[in-house]
């Protein structure tokens, strides 16, 4: 019997290195993903081109004397990014003020271009090798099983979690709703250009949806961030924080809220923290990135959220 | 067939040793997780504890000796929802999941089912001889 004992220790043992490496090493690549649903905003120029049509149209009936309307946008930039740096909580934060004249310029991307599992690259890698002109680390969705991941109009995972999900959407807004209340095809039809399953929601509708007993898997401590926030339709925030070191303690979810929410915005969104916070700008990785706070070293992501 | 009273102390010893190791090991686990906490890996000690270390105490107290091949699956048992435990700490811990974790959960079962299904006892006091022997 002990023999038999013995054996099945030794299965136990195999079987646990098989599942260590299925989790943390074996890599499988699902897809290929470098499609972008650009029809989306098709479908959006045309609705704004017959609006501001109807529009110019209404005032120059009305008002025959009225100074001539202005064209805007095609002689503008179409994207205006400002970088500020802040310290709060005794924590460097910095902050990507983002203005797009579309959400088709606020892009995803994948580590090597493919969709998968333990398929990873450093953000600032991803970054150039899509000329990412700011970047950060998305939701890390490689590491988990579940969870909607639709990106750049294109859906990948149907398989709900339970989590809040944020959606940007083609119009340029953004809100956080829960995959209970929605499929994921459900929200391709909604015109989700972005879908983020990570959480939780930090600001809805202008206040803060996070206790200061909420933490994400657990975490009751300060920590390194990574944020997304709305002011208004095509102007976003990208928030990332340091962390975890003497210099930066990092921060909690709750103190994560009320910066968003001091910033202005009405909707935010918290991404992968921890190792993977990481903001990339013109090409330098702008924050210092660490896992345990002992070195200044970029880790590797499955994903990017990224201005190009 | 049985189990003598020395191997049951010693299963005994086996199963405390057990649980003062896994409850060192949660604990210097969360000391180096950046205070991500998981239930599974704090409370990975209440296993051998509960299922081993407790009956096994019980059954001294109560001066019975169980079937050799009850306390086997017993033991089997006991390592599959440790060693389960302990991953599924270790992926809470890290922010993922395994499909493949329920593997654990349903060997431990049947294992603990066999292990009861084959329980029987007899007084420490009667001699029981050993077909190996």
């Amino acid at each position: 019997m002990k023999r038999w004992s013995l054996i099945f220790g030794i299965c136990l043992s195999i079987f646990t290195v098989f599942v260590t490496l299925d989790t943390f090493v074996l890599s499988s690549s699902y897809a290929e993903a470098t499609q972008m649903n650009m029809a989306m905003f098709a479908e959006e120029s045309e609705e704004t081109e017959s609006s501001t049509e109807e529009t110019k149209s209404h005032r120059r009936s009305e008002k025959e004397t009225e100074e001539e309307i202005t064209e805007n946008s095609e002689t503008e930039d179409p994207i205006q990014i400002t970088m500020n740096t802040y310290t709060a909580y005794g924590t460097t934060i910095y902050v990507a003020d983002i203005t797009l004249s579309s959400a088709e310029y606020l892009k995803t991307a994948f580590a090597n271009d493919t969709y998968g599992k333990n398929v990873t690259a450093k953000t600032s890698t991803i970054a150039e090798d899509h000329d990412a002109i700011l970047a950060i680390n998305g939701d890390y969705y490689g590491v988990q099983e579940s969870g909607y991941v639709i990106r750049n109009g294109v859906l990948y995972r149907d398989k709900a979690n339970g989590s809040d999900v944020l959606c940007i959407y083609a119009d340029g807004t953004m809100e956080v709703v829960s995959d209970r209340d929605y499929t994921a095809e459900e929200l391709i039809e909604k015109g989700v250009w972005q879908a983020f399953s990570f959480g939780p929601g930090l600001v809805e509708d202008c206040e803060i949806t996070v206790s200061e007993s909420d933490e994400v898997g657990k975490a009751m401590a300060s920590n390194p961030r990574t944020a997304i926030g709305i002011i208004d339709t095509n102007h976003f925030v990208f928030v990332v924080s340091d962390g975890r070191t003497s210099e930066s303690e990092g921060l909690s979810l709750y103190q994560l809220a009320t910066f968003m929410k001091d910033l202005g915005v009405t909707c935010a969104y918290n991404l992968d923290g921890g190792g993977s916070s990481t903001m990339v700008y013109q090409g330098e990785v702008i924050n210092n990135p660490t896992t345990g706070g002992n070195r200044i070293k970029e880790r590797g992501v499955s994903d990017i959220v990224y201005i190009g | 067939m049985y189990i003598s009273g020395k191997e049951l102390l010693k299963q005994l010893v086996v199963y405390v040793g057990a649980t003062v190791f896994l409850a060192f090991f949660g604990m210097i686990y969360e000391c180096f997780s950046h205070q991500v906490y998981s239930f599974y890996m704090i409370y990975a000690f209440l296993i051998p504890l509960v299922l081993g270390a407790v009956p096994c105490l019980w059954l001294i107290w109560k001066k019975q000796r169980p079937r050799k091949v009850s306390v086997e699956f017993l033991n089997c048992a006991i390592g599959t929802f440790s060693l389960g435990c302990i991953m599924k700490g270790v992926l809470d811990i890290y922010g993922t999941t395994n499909r493949l974790m329920i593997v654990y959960s349903v060997v431990g079962v049947v294992l603990l089912f066999f292990s009861l299904l084959l329980y029987k006892t007899v007084p420490s006091k009667v001699h029981t001889v050993d077909a190996n022997q």
